[in-house]
This record gives C-alpha cells, structure tokens and sequence, in this order.
C-alpha cells in the first residue's frame, strides 16, 4: 500500500547511516580508504544488477547515455563521496551531513543563472531556509 | 566552525548536484535507471581504484583494524542499497513524492548520531535547528 513511501525512507535511513558509520572509523584510517573499501563491498551487488538483467548492458544502453551516467559515478560516488567523507572528518557527522544535503540549493541556483527558470516564492523561501540553516550550524563554536 | 569547515562539505554538495541534471542527460538517451546507476558505481570504482593503485596506497587498505574495514564497507552498501530503493521507489510514487522524503536522511543523520557517537561528537540545540531548517529548505526546492 505505501510501498512507495516505505522504500523512499529506507533510502533515507540507509543514507543517513553512512556519515556515522564512517565516522566510527576514521580516527583509525582515511577517507580515501573509506571511499576504496565502501566501493569494492558494492561490486558483487552490481555484478547482480548486470547478470540479472533481462537485457545486454550494450544492447539496452547507448554509448551516449553510458557516458553520461559514468559521469554521474565519477561526480557522484567517487569525488561527492570523497569529499564527503572528509568533511564528516572534520566537521562530524551531524553537522557536514546536512550541509553535503544542501545540494539541491546548488542545483537551482545553477537553474536560476543558467537555464535562467523563474524564483518563485517557495523557491525563495526554500532558498533562504537552507541559507539559514547552514548559518545556524556555522555560526556556534565547535563542541 | 570556520570557512574552511565549510569547504569540503560544500564541495561534495557541488558534485552531488550535478548529478541530477547528468542522469537526465542520460535518461533521455536510456531509459534504464536501474542500469544506469550500476554504470555509474562501475565507473567510480575503476577511477578510484586506479588512482588509488597508482598513488600507491594499496598497504593502506592492511593497515587499519578488521571492524574498521566492516564499518567502511557497510556504508558502501548501504549507500547502495539506498540507490536501489530510491529507483525502487520511483516504480510506486512519484518523484516529487520521492525526493522530500529522501531529504530527510540528516536527521537519521543526527539521531544516529546523538546515540551512537556520543563519545565523539555533543549534539546542540544548533545542530538540531540548522539541520532541520536545510531539511525543510530542501523540501521546498525539491518538490
């Protein structure tokens, strides 16, 4: 019935898990090994999306589309996640967390520069929101 | 917290935000999510492990406690465990639907942290209110 909504919160819950497992285990490595270890752990589960898919990756994905999504991985789970982790170093986990989260005020200040989209009120609003949030957590002395 | 904090967690939301905008490129070509995301997290894994090869840091990976290594491999599976249940979820309910309810992985974030971490990092009044005002900032802009 809501199985929607229970599978978007489990992606929620799994994402919000990774900062504090990782944190968890800096003090005794790096981020860079953080990245190598959670990377390779994913391998036997994308060998599983390959093989059990009813089609060829080659037939099903054009080299165009193939590129773009590479691009999204090296983007993505390679350099955000390194960052990532290194800002969980050296800020914590609760508090780099919400800011790496912030990205989607990037995304649409890139919309309103580039793709010039209009500012409506809730995009303001949203806007300012993130904007005061980052200062919140900015503005305190390191605990 | 000072500018430079700010910096690699600002630089992690920079990458995560362009990936919206390079899978839709990608979609528009294929449209195979399930195996886009598995190219993406392929791509990642060979970039990062021929830099880290080519750096030399292979006896990093030996060096750190056996629990350390579990740690650091769950969050890789966890992270995509989450991207599979994103695209899971996209199959029952829409994206604007989605997408709010993803946004709410930093507060997992920080009650995991509040219970788990509390001999690393003291959870404030400021963390719990700037995360919650980036939370509401993001829903406004993402749905």
């Amino acid at each position: 019935m809501f199985y929607g909504e229970a599978l978007a919160l489990t992606s929620a819950v799994l994402w919000g898990t990774i900062p504090v497992l990782v944190r968890k285990g800096l003090p005794h490595s790096n981020a860079s090994v953080a990245v190598v270890l959670g990377l390779l752990a994913s391998a036997p589960l994308l060998i599983g999306v390959f093989w059990l898919h009813p089609r060829w990756v080659t037939q099903a994905v054009t080299p165009h589309a193939a590129f773009w999504f590479a691009a999204c991985g090296i983007t993505g789970p390679c350099l955000g996640r390194l960052f990532n982790y290194l800002g969980v170093a050296r800020l914590g986990a609760a508090r780099a967390t919400p800011l790496i989260n912030a990205s989607p005020l990037f995304t649409t200040l890139l919309a309103l520069f580039f793709l010039r989209e209009q500012i409506t009120f809730k995009i303001g609003l949203g806007v300012l929101s993130i904007v005061t949030g980052i200062a919140v957590l900015t503005g305190q002395k390191r605990a | 917290m000072n500018a430079k904090d700010l910096l690699y967690p600002l630089l992690a939301a920079l990458c995560y935000s362009t990936n919206p905008v390079m899978v839709k490129l990608g979609l528009r070509s294929s449209n195979e999510p399930l195996l886009g995301a598995a190219i993406g997290m392929t791509a990642s894994t060979v970039a990062y492990l021929i830099y880290f090869l080519g750096a030399g840091r292979m006896r990093e990976l030996f060096a750190i406690p056996q629990w350390v290594g579990w740690y650091f491999a769950a969050s890789g599976l966890c992270s995509t465990l989450g991207v599979f249940s994103f695209f899971a979820s996209l199959q029952y309910i829409p994206a604007s639907v989605v997408a709010p309810l993803t946004a709410a992985a930093p507060l997992v974030t920080l009650t995991l942290s509040h219970f788990w971490l509390k001999e690393m990092e003291r959870i404030t009044f400021y963390d719990v209110a700037g995360t919650t005002l980036i939370v509401l900032g993001v829903v406004l802009l993402v749905r």
